[in-house]
């Protein structure tokens, strides 16, 4: 089954730090996905972490993907980059980008695009950066290996990147290592990295989620900035909707490897249709609230990999889930808003658009999410 | 640093004021008198009187080990009491031979192992690293002094490559040399390429499980470049310390080998020395290989902050 991949509606879309939808010359999406499922194989059969994923993401577009640890969002990032381990991990559906077959490709292939016209930029930079090997080297090594660049030649590129990043006196810091750097300066180096040869796709898997709250919206800011500037598109992986909240194009939302709620940010966020996002939202701690204010939590876990339910995934936790969603799987379909698509069979807010169960009223919190980050 | 250099110098100390007392005690211990060994079965007892009134041997434990460590201090391990010769000479003529063949084999058991590790550690639960497992398990099984026949059986005995036994110096020809050396190396090295195999495999696995690595893989890194320029370094800490003690055994611990292949070795000293009843050259012998061991170690040490810059601050805190 092929899904019709979001809609990019310029119209809708136009509220964020991306530039123009398409640079001139350039047709079609920089990457699309489709049908992707990526699982472990296991003596009880596959076990699928990413089930049945579709998507597109322009050139200098953000998609945020969103959702709880163990919803296969890190596993999506993986495989579309094709960084799995070939032993014991089944995988089918189609990654194109610029129109190559990523899904296809063999590892010595991939690796002439990894790093190159897509590279990631990960959760810790205490541990994705080599302890024993200096920052400098760290960056130069991308250069000399893609860019055959001379020593000096890439060592002046370096400098230039840490500068970009912003990391006060690069000369001195190139020659320092790791442990000797803050938080917040190991993930500008883990960007610079990211950023060495000019990637078209910058993958960001949960760039802030190790780092103090207080650093998390300054590497926000520069993952935005450097990315309006080149013109690159971004896929965020968080676990946080705050962390998308204005900075993400588009948002998809995961639950138990599957897509369950996407399209352009501004809609997802104002008129959510899936209970889980709903709930997501609902979870974000509130400057205004009143303090003491209990903050939501959505009851129970996500369903284990072997077992989940057959219905709705998300029905065995949904405050408003009925007979039919524990024994039907919703598809993935559209609404009102262009683009937007949700798997749900009562979504929120859609008594006057869809024929629901009578009384089916759910307490939407539409018009109270706040658009600007809440992790500031 | 100073701390640091201080600390170790005193642990330095504190190993020689042990090794020296237990040696003495245990020299001691030795039934029988070593003057009477000295002077055979026909002597009187006025000569045997005499003798270990020389030799200090009436004196309480306590007092001569005082004097013995008074002298060490000053670098004098003293005379023989066969030969009459100094001691410390007698093991700087016989050290080289130990270091040329410990040197062999430990050259040997990196230049094999290291690259046998690093191989098998990338290859892991393949069948490559299954065969180097069960190789490495066959290095290590055997003692040194089976491996050294079977060598001696093959390559002297049968082949008529090598010599069977004996010592040619380095200043009668250098290949004449080598020659006599190589036997004895090979035999000390294979137990310790196994070892350097192993232990640097199990180091290499875990280290490329580490996000670093895969992170360098997801730069588009080559395989090899990522294997060596950002597995390896990380993985050489416990390679370090294993070599540490290798080293340390092979300087002290040639003597089967050494006795097999009738080289003019420390360890053949030291058997000539127990079987001679020579206590002040077994005393010397057993602190010299101790110094040797705790020097090794410590160099060891410095090294690891040479590997891993995150332990330079606490080694100088």
């Amino acid at each position: 089954m092929r899904n019709t991949p979001v809609a990019a509606d310029p119209v809708s879309l136009t509220d964020d730090a991306a530039a123009d939808d398409s640079a001139p010359g350039d047709t079609g999406p920089l990457l699309q996905v489709d049908g992707l499922r990526t699982g472990f194989r296991s003596s009880e059969g596959t076990a699928w972490a990413v089930d049945d994923v579709s998507f597109q993401l322009e050139q200098g577009r953000t998609l945020g993907i969103v959702g709880e640890s163990g919803s296969g969002k890190t596993m999506l990032a993986r495989s579309i980059m094709g960084l799995l381990p070939r032993a014991n991990i089944e995988c089918s559906g189609q990654v194109l980008f610029r129109g190559l077959r990523l899904d296809q490709m063999q590892p010595s292939e991939l690796r002439r695009i990894w790093g190159t016209e897509m590279s990631m930029v990960f959760q810790d930079p205490m541990t994705s950066l080599n302890p024993v090997v200096r920052v400098g080297r760290q960056i130069t090594e991308v250069l000399r290996a893609h860019r055959r660049m001379t020593r000096s030649a890439a060592d002046d590129a370096a400098v230039e990147l840490m500068r970009s990043v912003r990391i006060p006196e690069p000369e001195r810091r190139a020659r320092e290592y790791p442990h000797q750097l803050s938080g917040g300066m190991r993930q500008r180096i883990g960007i610079a990295i990211a950023l060495a040869c000019g990637p078209r796709l910058l993958i960001a898997d949960e760039p802030t989620t190790a780092l103090d709250v207080t650093v998390q919206s300054q590497i926000l800011d520069l993952l935005q900035q450097q990315q309006s500037e080149r013109f690159m598109a971004m896929i965020l992986v968080t676990h946080d909707l705050g962390v998308v909240a204005g900075r993400a194009d588009d948002i998809a939302v995961m639950y138990a490897g599957q897509i369950v709620e996407q399209g352009p940010a501004r809609s997802v966020f104002r008129t959510p249709r899936m209970p889980y996002t709903d709930a997501l939202l609902r979870s974000i701690p509130r400057v205004d609230d009143p303090s003491h204010t209990r903050l939501a939590a959505i009851a129970g876990r996500p369903p284990a990999l072997l077992d989940r339910p057959p219905g709705c995934r998300f029905a065995p936790r949904c405050p408003s889930a009925q007979d039919r969603c524990r024994q039907d799987a919703p598809p993935l379909v559209g609404g009102v808003d262009p683009g937007h698509r949700y798997r749900c069979w009562f979504p929120l807010g859609a008594e006057a658009e869809q024929a629901g169960p009578p009384g089916n009223a759910h307490d939407t919190v539409s018009g109270r999410v706040p658009m600007p980050s809440a992790t500031t | 640093m100073l701390r640091a250099v201080t600390s170790r110098a005193l642990h330095l100390l504190g190993v020689v004021f042990i090794v020296s007392f237990v040696t003495m005690i245990m020299v001691d211990l030795i039934p029988g008198d070593p003057a009477s060994v000295v002077l055979g079965e026909g002597a009187t007892s006025e000569q045997l009187d005499q003798l270990r009134q020389q030799w200090n041997l009436d004196d309480p434990l306590l007092l001569r080990y005082v004097e013995s460590l008074a002298d060490l201090v000053r670098g004098d391990l003293g005379t023989s009491v066969i030969t009459n010769d100094s001691v410390l000479d007698t093991i700087l003529e016989r050290l080289p031979v130990t270091l040329e063949i410990a040197a062999i084999a430990l050259v040997i058991a990196l230049v094999v192992g290291v690259p046998l590790g690093i191989w098998t550690a990338s290859r892991a639960n393949t069948w490559v690293d299954r065969a180097g497992l069960l190789a490495t398990s066959l290095m290590i099984s055997p003692p040194a002094f089976l491996t050294g026949l079977l060598l001696a059986y093959v390559f002297a005995v049968r082949l008529h490559l090598l010599p069977v036994t004996g010592w040619v110096p380095i200043s009668e020809g250098l290949s004449d040399n080598l020659r006599s050396a190589l036997l004895p190396g090979v035999a000390l090295s294979i137990y310790e390429t196994g070892v350097v195999a192993r232990v640097l495999r199990s180091a290499m696995i875990s280290t490329l499980s580490e996000d670093y690595v895969f992170a360098a893989h997801a730069r588009g890194l080559s395989r090899t470049y990522v294997l060596l320029r950002h597995a390896l370094r990380p993985s050489l800490i416990p390679l370090f310390t294993v070599v540490g003690l290798i080293l340390a055994r092979l300087i002290g611990g040639t003597i089967i080998v050494e006795v097999l292949f009738a080289l003019p070795g420390i360890g053949n000293l030291l058997i000539t020395s127990i079987q001679s009843r020579d206590f002040t050259l077994l005393q010397g012998v057993v602190v010299f290989v101790a110094l040797g061991y705790v020097l090794v170690n410590a160099l060891v040490d410095v090294l690891y902050t040479v590997i891993d810059p995150r332990l330079r601050n606490r080694a100088a805190a």
